[in-house]
């Protein structure tokens, strides 16, 4: 509940902030700053709710971690 | 539009130590001891051998393509495609940096010295200062890690000359006890943290405004950042002896309670905190930073800026949810690191040294 009020803080103030830089007609630029900030305000939400999310650590032990294994036994 | 930032090549240096410190002062020592034992000192020098060719590496590399950052060398090397996705992959290794080193501080804090806060508010209120300076640009942190540059090393000789009286020599002994081959293996472990993650600073050449002094400032900050790692190293061996330091999460903390000056200066391991604290703001800022150009270069956005708050929301989760306890980082930070940083630190960076010199740059661009 207290992290939900402190992201939808963060929101407005970073959107009161940025409305300058948003108002440009650069559309890239201002669609990946709403895709982003919803990404960030989805995986907020989910982390509240106690989702488990998916972490990326794992996916990167699962691939680097045979090579590192190489590497150290190297020198052993 | 957007205004041209430059940097001298002092402050460069500068960023460089704190780079080279940060993070990695709190935790090298154990890691160090845990592999070559007693000599782990040897194995950060031999560390330092290595990051000096790296650094020659990176350097010659920037040299080549007259001191562009990292994200257009790229995309001038390897073609427009191939460069946007290899662009985007050190999005995210620069940014999963990023979240380690965060929740690094969140985890010192948390366990050591505010044991009753969330982390959740640790890590907000640690962001905070982290977004602002990203947001102002290289320009004004530079200038703020002259500020504190003196800070640290005064603090950090405080710390080194009140420990003095605690050294017991027969714990570095014997010297090279362990072997060759021991001392090679242990310096992976600082090879791994440190060094290859430095290439992420070749974001930052073109801010530089002398790009012939790159090399010597790049290869000054290197010796001074790992000296004080290597010092660091030694005084935690000598004081603490070899199982106290591999046991020990943060030995240089335990390190800096273990000083007793005739019962009365006592409980300055707060120094270490704050060493540690602003060389950390240094690095995490220059790891989002970079995160936040390729990013932007990735998905050709002009204004990296603007995406500084939302990157930072989601820098924030993925913090929180790196690692759900101390001894899955060690496992990572110790085993899968390693080759995880080698991908991004040596050996792409070696093809694109390799690529250049088949292929001459061309001096129109």
């Amino acid at each position: 509940m207290i992290l939900a009020s402190i992201i939808i803080f963060i929101v407005i103030l970073s959107i009161s902030i940025e409305w300058p830089l948003l108002k440009n007609k650069e559309i890239s630029q201002t669609f990946s700053y709403f895709s982003l900030l919803a990404l960030g305000i989805t995986l907020t939400t989910l982390y509240g709710l106690d989702v488990k999310l998916p972490n990326p650590l794992d996916a990167i032990t699962y691939l680097f971690r045979p090579i590192s294994t190489g590497i150290f036994n190297l020198f052993k | 539009m957007i205004k041209e930032e430059k940097i001298n090549s002092r402050q460069f240096t500068l960023l460089v130590i704190m780079f080279t410190v940060g993070s990695s002062i709190i935790i090298i020592p154990s890691a160090l001891v845990n592999e070559s034992r007693q000599d782990g000192w040897i194995s950060a020098i031999l560390a330092m051998i290595i990051g000096l060719l790296l650094v020659w590496v990176y350097t010659t590399i920037g040299k080549r393509y007259s001191g562009k950052s990292l994200p257009l060398i790229i995309e001038q090397v390897m073609g427009k495609k191939l460069g946007k996705l290899i662009i985007l992959l050190y999005f995210f290794f620069s940014f999963t940096l990023a979240a380690l080193v965060l929740r690094n501080f969140g985890d010192f804090l948390n366990t050591k010295i505010m044991v009753e806060t969330p982390l959740e508010a640790i890590h907000i209120m640690f962001l905070i200062p982290i977004v602002y300076a990203v947001k102002l640009g290289i320009e004004t942190y530079s200038r703020v890690a002259e500020i504190t540059f003196p800070f640290i090393l005064l603090l950090l000789f405080l710390l080194m000359v009140l420990s003095v009286p605690q050294i017991e020599l027969t714990n570095i002994q014997p010297i090279f006890g362990e072997g060759i081959k021991t001392i090679t293996g242990g310096s992976l472990a600082m090879i791994g943290v440190p060094i290859f993650e430095l290439f992420i600073l070749t974001t930052f050449f073109s801010t530089v405004n002398e790009p012939k002094n790159i090399k010597r400032s790049f290869f000054i900050g290197i010796l001074i950042g790992c000296s004080i790692l290597i010092l660091i190293t030694l005084f935690t061996i000598l004081i603490l002896g070899v199982h106290l330091t591999g046991l020990k999460m943060f030995p240089t903390y335990v390190l800096a309670k273990k000083i007793s000056i005739a019962d009365f200066l006592q409980r300055v391991e707060i120094i270490v905190a704050a060493v540690w604290g602003i060389t950390l703001f240094f690095k995490l800022v220059l790891c989002f930073h970079a995160s936040l150009i390729m990013f932007a270069k990735g998905f050709s956005i002009k204004n990296y800026r603007i995406l500084v708050i939302p990157m930072s929301i989601i820098l924030f989760i993925y913090s929180l949810i790196a690692y759900p306890n101390s001894a899955y980082f060690i496992e990572f930070a110790t085993k899968t690191w390693l080759s995880f940083g080698m991908t991004f630190g040596l050996v792409i960076p070696l093809i694109i040294l390799i690529i250049s010199f088949i292929k001459k740059p061309s001096k129109t661009n």
